[in-house]
C-alpha cells in the first residue's frame, strides 16, 4: 500500500495544484464514553491502568480522567490492589509474572459498571541488533537510511509484536504491528517502513512483545487512523473488556529497546 | 417467485402467437454503414414513415424488415448523419446495404432530408444513455484526456466515484454492480492511474450505450447497469490514421482495408509519459517507471455475403515502480466473433471471449524480496440470435457460458541473496461456471403500444478443488468439506424477467415503463472507502448469496423543435438484495477466512432524473438533474438501522454546452454540482497509548461538502480536408478554482494540543492543451 501512496504523491506533483487546508466542520457530538487502558509491563513487573473519558472533537487534548475506581488483578493465585494519585492513573508494583501466566483484571467503575478481562503473558523477546542501509528516494535524488531490526522469534508459539521508533527523541507516529504466523521460529531481519532517516539521526527502537488482545486492538486503531483514498470505513476499535460499552483493552507486554546512530 | 415461470411461459406464448399474422411477405434487409469509412452504424433507424413502421440496426449494423409486396419509401437515419430516403419496389426478398454521409459532408448525389430521428420517443428503450464519440470529443475534460466514462458521468443517474475519477455509480448502486463490456468482453477494472483515467481510448471506439435500467434480456450479471462499448472495425475503404499529443499521453490510431470493402483492421495505442518527464527533472529516476498504456487491435473479414469474422483485443497496463519495487496492474481481453446470416430473417452471432485482470506488487531490498499477486480470468462462449419474424416482432434468443478462475492472492518473501523462501502464503484459487439462456421479443402491439419483454435464466456453480468451511459466531472455522478438482457444488439459479413498454401519446411524446430483475454472482470485496487497483473480484459461495436487483422505472419522453430537442423525465425504484459488507475491523489482506468476516444486508435506491438534450445544430449539449436517495441496511452495522450509502447524493446537476461558432472555432463548457458523499466523521475523540483516536457514532451520518466545478474548452481547427485534419484543443478544468474536498482527514494539530479537520483538494485550476490530427 505504501507504493500506492507514492503513486498518489506523484500524481499530486503532476497536477501541481493539490492543496491541503484546515476547515471547520459542524460535527455531531457523541455521548461521552469511558476508555479503560490497562497494561501489565512484564519487563518492569508493574501494572498500569489509565481511566479517561472521551471528549468533543474540537476540544483540547486534555481529557477528563476517571477517579474513584476500584481495581483488582488476580495473578498466579495472588490478588494485587492498585494505588492512585486521583489523576485517573492507577498502578500496582512488584508483580510476579512470566511468559505463559494468565492474569485476570476486574474494575468497578464509579458509574457502577463492573468490567473484567483476562490476558496471557507473551514471551519476552529481546532485540538482537539494529542496522541500516543506504536508501535513495525514488524521485528526489536525496539519500536517506533505512533501519533494520533483528531478533529471534520463538518457535511453536504464536507471537505478536509492536514496534515503536523514536527519532532524536520524537516518536514516529505510525503503528507497526507484526505477527509471526508466516515466519514462526525464524530469525527475523525486518525493515522499519517509515520515511527514511537522515544522516546523524539518533534512533531508538523498542520491540514490544504483546498479547493477542493488545495486537488485535491496535491493529484496529492503526486501520482507522489511515486517511485518504485507501482508508477503511471508520468504526470504534473493540477491545477485550467483557462490557462492549467500554473502550480500550487489557494488554500484557514486554519491552526491549536498542539505540543506533545514523552515519555522518 | 413461483409466479415467475408462469409469467415467462405466458410471454413466450404471446410472442409466438404473432407468427399467425405473417403471410405473403418479403423481406428487406442489409447493413447501414458510414459512407466515408465503411464503419457499420449501430442502433441506426430504418423506417417506413407512410406505414408508421421501423426498426433499428443491431449491434453489427444489420437490419431486417418483413413487408407485404409493394412500393415503399424507406428512411435511413442516424444521429450526426444525413438521412437517406430510398424508394423501392419490393416484389421479392431484397438486400439493400446503405451508406450514410456524415452531416458535415456536402454532397448532392443522394436524396437528403432534414428529417430528424424521434427514436428516443418511439423506442422501448428507457433508462439508456448513448454517446456518440464525436459528441464526447467536444466536452472539456481534465488534462484534455477524452474519456467516455467521464462524459457519461455528466448525464442523469450516473455519478463519479471520486473527484476526477473514472469509477462510477449508477442509480445508487455500488461500483461493482456495473457490467463493463468492451466488444462483449467483461472489463474487470476499467481504471488507470488509481482511477483517474478509464481504460477506454476514445480513438478506438465507435459507440457506447449505458443501460441504467430496463436492461434487455441479452445482458446480465451485474445488478445496476450495463455499459456496452463497441470498438471501431477500421476503415474498410481507405488507409487512414488519427492521433494526438496531450499533456498526459499521446495517441496514434492506424486503420485501413485488408481487402477493400471485404475486411479492415484498426490498431490504436495510447501511452502516458509522466516517467519521461520525471527523467528530465529528477537525476536518479533511471530505475523508475510510471506510466500506463492501452493497445486496442481489431480486424474483420467478410467470408462471403453471409459470414463475417471479427477478432479484437485490448491490452492495457499500469506500471509504477523503482529499483524493482512497485505495483503494476492491467486488463487483457480477446474477442473472436463470427456473424452468420442464416437467411434474411435470422442473424446469428457466435462469440468467444477471454478476459483477465491481474495485479502484482513487489518490494526489493538488500535483505529480502516480497512478491504479491492476485487476479481473475474468465473464458466466455456465447451465441446470440436475432429473428426478424415480421415487422411487429423481432425475437432475440441465445445462451452464454462463463468459466471463471479467481486468484485471491499469493504472497512470497525470499532472501535477496540466496532466494530461499522466508515466508509464503497462498489463498486457494476458486473456480466457477456461470450460465445463461434468454429469449426476448421486441413487439409492436398496436401503432401506439410497443413492448420488449423477455426472460433470462441464469445459473452459477462453484467448482472444485475447494475446501468449504463453516464458522461459529466467533468467526472460527468449526468444520470443513473438501471437493475434488472439477467437482461441481453449490449451484444457484436465477430467473430474470425483463419488460419494457412504450405508449405513444402523440407524434412527439410517449410514456415508458420498465421492470427488470438481475442476479449478480460476483462481488468486489474491499473495505476501503474508494476503489483501488488491489480490489479483487470474488465469487458467490455457500455463504455469500448472489446479489440481486429489482428495478421499476416510469418515464415521460417528449421532443421539441422538430425533434432537435429531446426531453425526458424518469422515476425509478430499485431494491437490492443480498448486499455484502465487512464487519468492523475485518482483516481483508490474504485472509483465508475472509468470508467469516462478511455481513449481509439489503439496499434500496430511488429517484427522479430529468434530461434535456440537444444533439443537432450549431449549439449542442444537455442539462441533467437527478434527485435521488440510496440506502443500505445490515443487522450488524449501525445498530441495524438504515444508513445512507456512500454514493447517496441528493442532488446532482450537470449542464454541458458545445457551440460551433465558425467552421474553425468551437467553444464548450460543463458545470457540475452534487451533494457531498455520505461519510462517517468523528463525533468525538479519546486518548489511547498517548495517541488521539477518533470516536465515531452512526455510519455515514455526515456529508462531505457539496461539490461543484466548471470546465471550459475551446477547439481551433487548423485544417479540415479529406486528406488532412488537425485541431488544437485548450481546456481548463475547475475554472473558478473551487477547493472540492477529495478527502477530509481528522488529525492532531502540529502543536499536539488539539485536533483539526484537514481538507485535501486534489485539483485546483488545471489548464491543458492537446493537438489532434486525422489523415
Amino acid at each position: 500500500m505504501r507504493s500506492l501512496s507514492y503513486c498518489f504523491l506523484c500524481l499530486l506533483a503532476l497536477s501541481f495544484t493539490a492543496c491541503q487546508d484546515v476547515i471547520v466542520l459542524d460535527l455531531d457530538e457523541a455521548a461521552q464514553q469511558t476508555i479503560v487502558e490497562a497494561n501489565i509491563l512484564s519487563d518492569a513487573q508493574r501494572a498500569e491502568v489509565r481511566l479517561s473519558k472521551s471528549g468533543s472533537f474540537y476540544q483540547s487534548n486534555d481529557f477528563e480522567m476517571v477517579n474513584g475506581a476500584s481495581i483488582t488483578l488476580s495473578l498466579n493465585g495472588q490478588n494485587y490492589s492498585f494505588q492512585t494519585d486521583n489523576n485517573g492513573y492507577y498502578w500496582a508494583d512488584s508483580l510476579q509474572i512470566q511468559a505463559g501466566d494468565s492474569a485476570f483484571m476486574s474494575i468497578s467503575l464509579p458509574d457502577g459498571r463492573q468490567i473484567s478481562a483476562a490476558a496471557a503473558c507473551p514471551n519476552s523477546v529481546l532485540l538482537d541488533s539494529l542496522s541500516y542501509e543506504e536508501f535513495a528516494f525514488p524521485f528526489g535524488g536525496q539519500i536517506g537510511y533505512r533501519l533494520y531490526y533483528h531478533f529471534q522469534d520463538p518457535a511453536d508459539t504464536a507471537n505478536f509484536y509492536r514496534t515503536k521508533v523514536w527519532t532524536n527523541g520524537e516518536i514516529e507516529d505510525n503503528y507497526i504491528l507484526i505477527e509471526d504466523e508466516l515466519r514462526d521460529g525464524d530469525y527475523l531481519d525486518l525493515p522499519f517502513f517509515g520515511s527514511p532517516f537522515e544522516a546523524e539521526d539518533s534512533i531508538e527502537l523498542e520491540l514490544i512483545s504483546v498479547n493477542k488482545a493488545y495486537y488485535d486492538y491496535f491493529e484496529q486503531v492503526a486501520e482507522i487512523s489511515e486517511s485518504g483514498a485507501s482508508a477503511s470505513v471508520p468504526y470504534n476499535p473493540k477491545g477485550n473488556w467483557d462490557d462492549p460499552s467500554v473502550l480500550g483493552y487489557f494488554g500484557i507486554i514486554h519491552r526491549h529497546q536498542l539505540q543506533i546512530e545514523m552515519p555522518q | 417467485m413461483q409466479s415467475l415461470p408462469y409469467l415467462g411461459l405466458a410471454l413466450l406464448l404471446f410472442c409466438f402467437s404473432s407468427q399467425l399474422w405473417s403471410q405473403e411477405k418479403v423481406s428487406l434487409s442489409g447493413y447501414l454503414r458510414d459512407a466515408e469509412t465503411g464503419e457499420e452504424l449501430l442502433f441506426a433507424n430504418v423506417a417506413i414513415p407512410a406505414e408508421a413502421m421501423g426498426v433499428s440496426t443491431n449491434e453489427y449494423g444489420y437490419y431486417a424488415l418483413s413487408l407485404p409486396k409493394g412500393q415503399y419509401v424507406v428512411s435511413y437515419s442516424y444521429v450526426g448523419y444525413q438521412t437517406v430516403l430510398d424508394t423501392i419496389d419490393l416484389q421479392a426478398d431484397l438486400v439493400k446495404d446503405i451508406e450514410l454521409l456524415p452531416e458535415s459532408t456536402t454532397v448532392d448525389a443522394v436524396v437528403v432530408t432534414d428529417e430528424r430521428t424521434d427514436e428516443n420517443v418511439k423506442s422501448t428503450d428507457m433508462s439508456v444513455l448513448s454517446l456518440d464519440m464525436k459528441e464526447a470529443k467536444k466536452v472539456p475534460v481534465i488534462f484534455g484526456e477524452q474519456d467516455i466514462v467521464k462524459t457519461l458521468q455528466l448525464m442523469p443517474g450516473v455519478s463519479p466515484s471520486s473527484e476526477g475519477g473514472s469509477g462510477f455509480f449508477v442509480r445508487g448502486g455500488n461500483a461493482d454492480q456495473n457490467l463493463i463490456l468492451l466488444d462483449d468482453a467483461p472489463v474487470y477494472n476499467a481504471a488507470h492511474l488509481l482511477g483517474f483515467f478509464s481504460v477506454f481510448n476514445s480513438d478506438a471506439l465507435k459507440d457506447v450505450k449505458l443501460y441504467k435500467g430496463g436492461v434487455p434480456a441479452e445482458f446480465g450479471g451485474r445488478a445496476s447497469s450495463v455499459m456496452d462499448v463497441h470498438m471501431k472495425n477500421g476503415n474498410s475503404k481507405t488507409f487512414s490514421g488519427s492521433g494526438g499529443l496531450g499533456l498526459i499521453s499521446s495517441r496514434l490510431t492506424l486503420e485501413g482495408p485488408i481487402v477493400k470493402d471485404k475486411g479492415s483492421f484498426i490498431v490504436s495505442g495510447r501511452r502516458t509519459y509522466a516517467d519521461l518527464m520525471f527523467q528530465l527533472v529528477a537525476d536518479d529516476f533511471d530505475g523508475g517507471s510510471l506510466y500506463f498504456y492501452d493497445l486496442n487491435v481489431k480486424a474483420n473479414y467478410k467470408l462471403g455475403q453471409k459470414d463475417r469474422l471479427y477478432l479484437s483485443g485490448y491490452f492495457g497496463r499500469d506500471v509504477f515502480g523503482f529499483d524493482g519495487s512497485g505495483l503494476d496492474w492491467g486488463n487483457t481481453t480477446l474477442t473472436l466473433r463470427w456473424n452468420h446470416l442464416f437467411n434474411e430473417k435470422l442473424f446469428a452471432n457466435t462469440t468467444f471471449v477471454y478476459s483477465e485482470y491481474d495485479y502484482g506488487f513487489a518490494v526489493r531490498t538488500d535483505n529480502f524480496d516480497i512478491d504479491l499477486s492476485a487476479g481473475i480470468n474468465n473464458l466466455n462462449l456465447k451465441q446470440d440470435y436475432s429473428y426478424y419474424l415480421n415487422p411487429n416482432n423481432n425475437i432475440k434468443f441465445g445462451w452464454q457460458s462463463l468459466y471463471y478462475n479467481f486468484r485471491p492472492g499469493s504472497f512470497e518473501a525470499t532472501d535477496s541473496e540466496t532466494d530461499d523462501v522466508l515466508a509464503n502464503s497462498k489463498l486457494d484459487q476458486q473456480f466457477a461456471l456461470e450460465n445463461a439462456a434468454y429469449i426476448s421479443n421486441q413487439h409492436k402491439i398496436t401503432k401506439k403500444l410497443s413492448m420488449n419483454y423477455g426472460l433470462r435464466l441464469t445459473s452459477f456453480s462453484n467448482i472444485g478443488a475447494a475446501t468449504v468451511k463453516t464458522y461459529n459466531a466467533a468467526n472460527e472455522a468449526i468444520d470443513s468439506v473438501s471437493y475434488g478438482a472439477g467437482e461441481f457444488f453449490n449451484t444457484y439459479f436465477g430467473l430474470e424477467p425483463r419488460v419494457n413498454a412504450v405508449y405513444l401519446l402523440d407524434d412527439k411524446s410517449s410514456i415508458k415503463a420498465s421492470y427488470n430483475r438481475i442476479y449478480q454472482y460476483l462481488h468486489i470485496l474491499s473495505n476501503a472507502s474508494s476503489g483501488t487497483p488491489t480490489d479483487i473480484w470474488a465469487p458467490s459461495t455457500q455463504l455469500i448469496k448472489p446479489q440481486y436487483a429489482d428495478q421499476v422505472a416510469l418515464g415521460y419522453f417528449r421532443n421539441f423543435l422538430d425533434n432537435k430537442l429531446e426531453f425526458s423525465v424518469e422515476g425509478y425504484y430499485k431494491n437490492l438484495g443480498n448486499q455484502v459488507d465487512y464487519e468492523d475491523g475485518a482483516e481483508t489482506f490474504l485472509n483465508e477466512d475472509l468470508e467469516a468476516e462478511l455481513v449481509f444486508g439489503q439496499g434500496r435506491a430511488y429517484g427522479m432524473e430529468v434530461f434535456l438534450r440537444k444533439r443537432q445544430g450549431k449549439f449542442t449539449g444537455w442539462v441533467s438533474y437527478t434527485l435521488s436517495k440510496s440506502e443500505r441496511q445490515f443487522a450488524d452495522i449501525n445498530n441495524g438501522n438504515w444508513f445512507s450509502a456512500r454514493q447517496d447524493r441528493r442532488h446532482d446537476i450537470s449542464v454541458v454546452g458545445v457551440y460551433d461558432i465558425t467552421k474553425k472555432w468551437s467553444l464548450s463548457a460543463a458545470w457540475v454540482y452534487y451533494t457531498g458523499d455520505a461519510i462517517t466523521f468523528p463525533s468525538g475523540k479519546y486518548e489511547v497509548d498517548g495517541q488521539i483516536v477518533n470516536l465515531f457514532s452512526s455510519r455515514n451520518g455526515d456529508r462531505m461538502p457539496d461539490y461543484h466545478r466548471l470546465d471550459i474548452g475551446a477547439t481551433y481547427v487548423f485544417r479540415d480536408s479529406k486528406k488532412w485534419y488537425s485541431d488544437i484543443n485548450f481546456s481548463v478544468y475547475n475554472a473558478y478554482n473551487r477547493k472540492n474536498a477529495y478527502s477530509i482527514s481528522f488529525q492532531e494539530n502540529e502543536a499536539g494540543t488539539g485536533t483539526e479537520a484537514v481538507r485535501l483538494a486534489l485539483f485546483g485550476i488545471v489548464p491543458s492543451i492537446s493537438w489532434n490530427f486525422k489523415f
